[in-house]
């Protein structure tokens, strides 16, 4: 089969999966559906600054929160339609990644991963304790969102609008991949001299892809308000912001494909291992290091070029 | 008033101080020797912890014998782990940027390991803490109270680093890793077992955690989720430049004061964000750290 | 009287307690190729990278086409028109052949909208690549253009790297060892190709080992010791410049033609 019909296989086969799911799954299916799309973004969103980027920051957590809260305030408050609050929220959290991106910029490696990562937890302590505005340990609940035609009051009725959220911002991403923007942040990601030889301006494009990437986050946050019906800042931390990075390392750093698969695989392995109250957490830890000792590039690293194979470009030219 | 607070907050930050010195070093000699963070050395901590209680209590072992055992235990997790795991992930070649967050991400489920290892046990689902090693009476400095046990704890750690600080210099095992650290094919050349030092290293660090759980199971109770004082050690490794081991150890001196002093004077709620902030703020107004040091020629 | 083309003045660079630049003056006119020589350490790279903004210098001036380029970030170097290639190859290896030269041809790709792929944009694109395949193709680098960069073998790689510096249309090229670790054969192709691109008016700045190729493509050479310039001249000048020969002959033979 050629590496387009397989493409095509592909993609009508998760189209199949998504209409099967509203249609003959329990309500509690479509629940994990809405959870796999929403942790879709988020991943997506902190590969495009790790995998593509090659900026290893661990904010990820913080604009999730940001995301979550401001569009749950906002319609809280005002009763807004979600087309309006959600970008709300992803643009406050594309703020907030403006303004650590400057700073980060200057920082490299493991003083980036650290300093990130601190801010990560500052960011939970605050949702923790500013009761007047997230709720605190008490955690905040959501009125129902509004979709300009009346209001979800479940995750049925929010399902085919996560689907076309999510949709759009993996969309987004493919086009980012294919264009010159994506191409400069490979290029500080592999040689940040080449990159400055080049004309690209390194500082500028870190900026860009924290911003874009706190973007994501925020829009993944508001995703959560539409089909969950309170947060508690327990959801905004450590045990978060691992499990997305084990995603997208698991899946396949920088490729949308293995992104995707390791948001499958480790979405549903708590469902798996529902039975196994107590060894969870054990199994949980061994299965990452599973993966990381026997697919260190990710699934994707290690099937992909077993399903796609590269015989079928065109033949090359004979070399003079 | 002020100045007992400064004081109290001296003497006790000292005291936990020292342990986060302590837990710092061994985090830097993992870092130096195999450019890995271990995200687990809070585990590490934990499982000593553990270990302890039980041989003292249920082995009524005395903590002479309990300490020695429980270093050799966890030298031995951090040796087996790096062998068994972290040199599959690296492979034959020099570890390029994905292999090294592999890596840390492996150590991120190695927590997870360790603690689902302990979680199930009866002894885990209280929190508990350690029998004393001495008997408690507290001493007075002036107007600030600290106990023996304090004083013994700041001992021992001040003295495990004066060892290691030994070992490191003066013993042929030690320049050997040195020299491993500083460069490995060189030292490949020469001769020294490099994967064997990797190993050592991080069952040296695995025995530093220990004497440092040990040590600080008193004054934190204990439980599975302890080992998140992890980020006390980053932090201090961080004020002291990282790869300074002076400044490490510096650094973990004045994290200990810090966080006393913000637990006295602004609230205790505030002291579990404050390593973060410490972190933040470091990095933010001097990445390099009290003691690191650069020359701005190059800009790329 | 017009100034020359490219011009440095006076500069100096300290690396903490060494001078490793002392006074270094240099001029270039279009369609020059100048070679930069000495033994190693001599201050060469110091130069280049002063040039492309990597080091900043602690006095000097350097003038291009009338901009003062020492102030600019090193990222505006390429749009002034002054492109640069690497002694250790900088690539971008995991990308393709293809991709590398776009990644070179940025100042001509305005980077800021991947998410309206609309007319424009796609048609922006197509000159882009069309443009990459042309140059890719004088180098005989197009058949390779899917091939991730470190599946290359070292002397196309390396062609790759003065593709990729070609790629935004400079009108300075800033060679670091070229030639290095080349086979004789790749020599003289690299002659032809840099002879060709002066004559159509690129002026090349060209540090070099492999007297080979200095010999035989340089129109003017300026020799450095110590960060000091000790010789300016044509190549048959230089050859018979007894400061030359003593600076080399202290350091050991690099004149192995």
């Amino acid at each position: 089969m050629t590496n387009n019909r397989l493409v095509l296989v592909f993609a009508v086969a998760i189209v199949a999966v998504l209409v099967a799911v509203p249609l003959f799954g329990s309500i509690y299916v479509v629940f994990l559906a809405n959870m796999l799309l929403m942790y879709a973004v988020l991943a997506v969103g902190l590969d495009i600054l790790l995998g593509r980027a090659g900026q290893f920051a661990f904010a990820h957590t913080a604009f999730f929160g940001i995301g979550v809260y401001t569009t749950a305030l906002i319609n809280n408050h005002t009763g807004l339609p979600f087309v309006l609050t959600i970008p709300a929220g992803a643009a406050v959290a594309a703020l907030v990644g403006v303004i650590i991106a400057l700073p980060a910029t200057r920082l490299r490696h493991l003083y980036l991963g650290l300093a990130t990562f601190a801010f990560a937890e500052v960011a939970h302590w605050v949702f923790n304790n500013w009761e007047s505005v997230t709720g605190g340990a008490n955690g905040l609940r959501f009125q129902p969102q509004n979709t300009g035609f009346g209001t979800i009051t479940n995750d049925l009725q929010a399902y085919p609008f996560v689907v076309v959220i999510a949709a759009f911002m993996i969309w987004i991403t493919r086009n980012l991949e294919r264009s010159q923007l994506g191409r400069r942040m490979e290029a500080i990601k592999e040689s940040e001299a080449a990159a400055h030889a080049s004309g690209i301006s390194v500082t500028r494009t870190k900026a860009v892809a924290f911003t874009i990437s706190a973007a994501y986050a925020g829009v993944a946050g508001g995703m959560y308000t539409l089909f969950q019906s309170y947060v508690h800042p327990d959801v905004l931390g450590f045990d978060t912001l691992v499990l997305i990075l084990s995603m997208i390392v698991i899946g396949g750093l920088g490729t949308l494909p293995g992104v995707l698969i390791g948001v499958v695989l480790l979405g549903l392995m708590p469902e798996a291992m529902r039975g196994l109250k107590v060894m969870q957490e054990l199994l949980y830890g061994v299965i990452l290091i599973a993966f990381l000792m026997f697919m260190p590039r990710g699934v994707w690293g290690f099937f992909g070029p077993l399903i796609f194979s590269r015989s079928e470009r065109k033949p090359a030219e004979d070399k003079p | 008033m002020w100045t007992l607070f400064i004081f109290q907050g001296l003497a006790g930050g000292l005291v936990t101080g020292s342990i986060y010195a302590l837990i710092a070093l061994s985090l830097v000699l993992v870092y130096k020797s195999t450019h890995v963070i271990n995200f687990a050395g809070g585990e590490f901590v934990m499982i000593a912890a553990y270990l302890a209680l039980f041989l003292l209590v249920a082995g009524g072992l005395t903590y002479w014998i309990a300490v020695p055992l429980c270093a050799a235990a966890t030298f031995l997790l951090g040796a087996v782990f790096e062998r068994v795991v972290l040199t599959r992930i690296q492979g034959r070649q020099r570890p390029g940027q994905n292999v090294l967050v592999a890596m840390v991400i492996a150590t991120v489920g190695l927590t997870y390991v360790l603690k689902g290892i302990i979680r199930p046990f009866p002894y885990a689902d209280e929190v508990r803490t350690l029998p004393p090693m001495l008997e408690s009476g507290p001493i007075f400095i002036g107007n600030v109270v600290i106990t023996r046990q304090d004083i013994a704890i700041f001992s021992i750690a001040v003295l495990s680093m004066v060892a290691l600080f030994v070992f490191f210099q003066f013993t042929p095992l030690g320049r050997a890793l040195r020299a491993t650290a500083d460069n490995p094919r060189a030292a490949a050349l020469v001769g020294i077992p490099v994967r064997r030092m990797r190993s050592f290293v991080w069952g040296l660090a695995g025995a530093l955690s220990a004497i440092a759980g040990i040590l600080i199971a008193p004054k934190v109770l204990m439980t599975p989720d302890m080992g998140g004082l992890i980020i006390l050690a980053f932090a201090a490794a961080i004020i002291g430049g990282f790869t300074n081991i002076p400044g490490v150890i510096v650094g973990g001196f004045l994290l200990g004061i810090v966080e006393n002093i913000v637990g006295l004077t602004i609230s205790t709620n505030a002291i579990s964000v404050t390593p973060f902030v410490v972190i933040i703020a470091v990095l933010l107004f001097r990445p390099q750290g009290l003691f690191g040091g650069r020359a701005e020629t190059k800009k790329v | 009287m017009t100034a020359p083309l490219f011009q440095i003045d006076n500069l100096h660079v300290r690396f903490g307690g060494l001078h490793a630049l002392q006074g270094l003056w240099l001029e270039a006119e279009a369609g020059q190729i100048h070679a930069l020589i000495g033994p190693n350490g001599a201050g060469k790279s110091t130069t280049l990278n002063c040039i492309s903004r990597f080091y900043n210098p602690a006095e000097g001036r350097i003038a291009f086409d009338g901009h003062d380029v020492l102030s600019l970030a090193p990222w505006r170097i390429p749009g002034l028109g002054i492109g640069r290639t690497f002694q250790n190859i900088e690539l971008c290896m995991q990308m393709s052949v293809l991709e590398n030269v776009l990644v070179g041809m940025t100042p001509q790709i305005p980077g800021y909208m991947p998410f309206f792929p609309g007319r424009k944009r796609r048609e922006i694109e197509a000159k882009a690549r069309r443009d990459a395949e042309e140059l890719l193709e004088s180098f005989d680098l197009l058949a390779d253009r899917d091939t991730p960069a470190e599946a290359l073998d070292y002397g196309h790689q390396k062609l790759l790297d003065l593709a990729r510096a070609l790629a935004a249309r400079p009108r300075l090229l800033l060679l670091d060892e070229p030639a290095a670790g080349l086979r004789n054969q790749e020599i003289g192709h690299l002659r032809t190709v840099l002879r060709r691109l002066a004559d159509q008016g690129l002026t090349i700045i060209l540090i070099e080992h492999v007297m080979q190729l200095v010999m035989g493509v340089a129109d003017i050479i300026t020799v450095l010791n110590f960060g000091q310039r000790i010789a300016h001249g044509t190549p048959a000048e230089i050859r018979e410049d007894p400061d030359v020969i003593e600076a080399y002959l202290g350091q050991g033979d690099h004149a192995a033609d």
